[in-house]
């Protein structure tokens, strides 16, 4: 019997050690999930979606079967594409046309390597780079941002910007 | 894909929104960080979206520790482990000496439900692999208006949870009385008459509602409540899943009912503590996933969901399996109630210790941070630990055959359990691991590798304990019952024979491809149209069908044997075998 109760004990410890770390981290998760912006903005102001738009698009998605058919971040059906990997991919591709086209006036594939060179690694910092913004419902947002205090939803959250220069302008349902 | 998926053209361009804005996380860096939001996956060379650092380290430490957890745990078996005497088989199988109570003669109509559930979830398996195949149409007819890849794909994910479920249940539901000492609480056969009819309104219920919803003829508004989630294992409209969500209560009443006045009786109780733990465990734990709702961030829903399909699958269920089975084996007199309490207590331990929060290793790149993916990485490592030495155990099962000669009669149950250790080795933990490590994950989550260790580890461990519980079951409430040996051999060997195949000759290879598309190209790649598009790999989908077929076969061949035995004219008690279980008819 007293074998038992080690084991007990032993179990006990576990169960609580390890729900104490998925707990810890479902803190965490909370914490730190991807920010959906209040309003997504084009450096010249026009807002291209809302905080609600893309939340009613998750629930168009979910009315299509949503995991069942394609994947978001991997998660879901294996046939048809990855939409996020699918949907980056093509946005590089749209945003590195139209950066030919806004320099050189001819679309990427007849521009020489040092000049793909140089718009690939422009490409990589205006993707990379973080323009979103977080500030608190009532302060005023920076300049190049658009204010945006109208019903804001989450008293963090009220005025975000980003969004690349030309990546957006081409945009058409798949 | 059906035409016109998302008919309103409003919805189509919301839709967009969803996926830019996912595509954004993917790509966009964390504040004060080099990573993105997803740690830099999808793998795309274009933004310099590649493994991070600490994804590449944490993989290297989860292998380290895989191996850690095996040396220690053949070094802690080999000092610790003490072999108990095993006490001697009685004559008569101990399980026949009770006769059967009305309880679990109602049974039948699970074990019945079971192998159509069955039956029909692997029909639909072959049917929606076939899209991949041909796109649209099934061998020239379009059926893809009416039954789409979604939908089919949905009942197929939904079904081999009810009807796992089930066997689960009837498993459940036929010990109760056993541990009651051979009776039935008051009314606890109305109450498993009423479990099994809310077990069919919730089937045909929530098909009725995924089919609506798919069709686009359910308004909008009522989709997530009645429709389709739209997540992967939550398919069920919200209010579907209450409704799972109380049946699975109302079962574990049932279950304690019969397991409360056994504590009250002298004796070693520790077992069926476990037991009972399990069971409540695995009761309320689905109702974490109403944790989260229709508009509910996809991080935070994937954390929850992930509570339920991962604590259960790789937590609650495993210990429920072992106990349940290690009572079954001490209760018929065949292991010693202390070696099995030990080892139930044990392996549990062993179980959660990597199984709780091994379950973000679903959620490495799905938003969240760095420290996720460690945990994840590392705990989810030494998940893998214990299955690698089920040999051990498998071998136990099997000699449990030659114990005593009335052990025949179970001889196709066992066979199963052997089965459940072989794929939880392979399956669980060997393709588990495969795709384990983040950086492996990095480049093959969602690709062909997925389904491989998703068939080996669901199909393999939950549906072969399901149908050996079914078969152990119909041999005890049907008196008098034997195996058809030749339907057994066909229907067990072919399911075997038909995984391995399945496996070996189309998942893996296609796996293995798109894992070199996608490292070579980009995520995009590997799941795009030209790759897999290209002859080899229609090629390889095609030969798929040879091993479903054997597949098919062996699902059959379970289906008629319980057919067989739960509607086989009751013979008068004077010509049943087992005396016992005869003068209680």
């Amino acid at each position: 019997m007293r074998e038992y109760k080690k084991l007990w004990w032993l179990l006990l410890a576990v169960l609580a050690v390890t729900f104490a770390v998925l707990g810890w981290s479902g803190v965490e998760v909370y914490k730190q999930v991807p920010p959906i912006p209040q309003q997504v903005v084009t450096q010249s102001g026009k807002v291209l979606m809302t905080h609600d738009d893309i939340l009613d698009g998750q629930t168009a998605w979910q009315s299509t079967g949503g995991m069942q058919v394609g994947s978001i971040w991997g998660h879901g059906a294996y046939q048809a594409p990855d939409w996020t990997a699918d949907w980056l991919h093509r946005e590089l591709l749209a945003w590195l046309d139209l950066a030919a086209r806004d320099a050189a006036g001819v679309p990427f594939d007849h521009l020489d390597a040092d000049k793909q060179a140089a718009l690939k690694s422009q490409l990589k910092s205006e993707y990379r780079r973080n323009t979103w913004i977080r500030r608190p419902a009532w302060s005023p947002c920076p300049t190049g941002a658009r204010r945006r205090l109208r019903k804001p939803r989450n008293t963090t959250r009220s005025c975000t910007v980003p969004i690349r220069n030309c990546a957006r302008r081409g945009r058409t349902s798949p | 894909m059906k035409e016109d998926t998302l008919p309103s053209a409003e919805r189509r361009q919301d839709l967009t929104n969803f996926y830019f804005w996912t595509a954004w996380a993917a790509a966009t860096e964390r504040p004060n960080s080099k990573v993105t939001y997803t740690n830099n996956w999808p793998h795309e060379p274009l933004v310099d979206n590649h493994p991070s650092t600490a994804n590449v380290m944490w993989s290297i430490a989860s292998v380290v520790l895989l191996i850690a957890g095996i040396a220690f745990l053949v070094w802690g078996w080999a000092f610790l482990h003490r072999e108990e005497p095993e006490p001697v088989a009685p004559k008569r199988d101990p399980l026949t000496l009770g006769g059967l109570t009305p309880s679990q003669r109602a049974l039948g109509k699970y074990l019945f439900l079971v192998v159509a559930l069955f039956v029909f979830q692997v029909l639909l398996g072959g049917f929606t692999a076939h899209y991949t195949v041909e796109g649209q149409t099934f061998y020239g007819i379009d059926v893809s208006q009416w039954f789409p890849y979604s939908l089919t794909r949905t009942w197929h994910l939904q079904t081999a949870l009810f009807w796992i479920a089930s066997g689960f249940l009837a498993a459940g539901l036929f010990l109760a009385p056993v541990i009651n000492g051979g009776k039935d609480p008051k009314y606890q056969k109305l109450g498993v008459d009423i479990l099994f009819w809310a077990l069919i309104v919730l089937v045909v219920g929530s098909y009725i509602g995924n089919y609506l919803a798919i069709k686009h003829i359910m308004p909008a508004s009522l989709n997530f409540w009645l429709g389709h989630q739209g997540y992967e294992y939550l398919e069920l409209g919200r209010v579907w899943q209450i409704v799972k969500f109380l049946g699975l209560a109302f079962w574990l009443l049932l279950m304690l009912r019969g397991m409360l006045p056994a504590f009250k009786k002298e004796g070693d109780k520790n077992l069926l503590a476990l037991l009972a733990a399990s069971t409540i465990a695995i009761g309320l734990f689905y109702g974490t996933g109403l944790f989260y709702g229709e508009r509910t961030h996809i991080t935070i829903m994937e954390y929850w969901r992930w509570w339920v399909v991962h604590l259960w699958v790789e937590g609650f269920f495993e210990v429920f399996a072992t106990t349940a089975l290690a009572f079954i084996f001490s209760s018929m007199g065949l292991v010693s109630k202390r070696g099995a309490t030990v080892a139930s207590l044990a392996s549990a331990s062993l179980f959660m210790l990597g199984g709780v929060p091994g379950t973000l290793h679903h959620l490495y790149f799905a938003g969240t941070t760095t420290p996720v993916m460690a945990i994840g990485a590392t705990f989810s490592a030494l998940e893998v630990v214990p299955l690698i030495v089920l040999g051990y155990e498998a071998w136990e099962n099997w000699r449990l055959k030659e114990r005593a000669p009335w052990m025949e009669s179970i001889k196709w149950p066992l066979m199963c359990f052997v089965a459940v250790a072989f794929w939880n080795m392979l399956g669980a933990g060997v393709f588990g691991f495969m795709v384990n490590p983040p950086i492996a994950l990095y480049y093959i989550q969602g690709l062909n590798t997925t389904p491989v260790h998703a068939h080996a580890a669901l199909f393999g461990v939950y549906g072969f304990l399901a149908i050996g519980f079914t078969l152990l079951v119909l041999r005890y409430i049907v008196p008098g019952f034997s195996f058809n040996e030749k339907v057994m051999r066909t229907g067990f060997w072919g399911l075997n024979a038909g995984l391995v195949l399945m496996i070996t000759t189309s998942l893996l290879p296609i796996g293995i491809m798109q894992f070199h598309a996608s490292l070579t190209e980009g995520m995009w790649y590997a799941r795009g149209e030209e790759f897999m598009q290209q002859p080899i790999l229609q090629t390889l989908r095609w030969v798929r069908t040879f091993g479903d077929v054997v597949f098919i076969i062996g699902t059959l061949a379970i289906f008629w044997q319980v057919v067989l035995g739960v509607f086989q004219p009751r013979r008068p008690a004077a010509q049943v075998g087992y005396g016992a279980t005869a003068a209680a008819e």
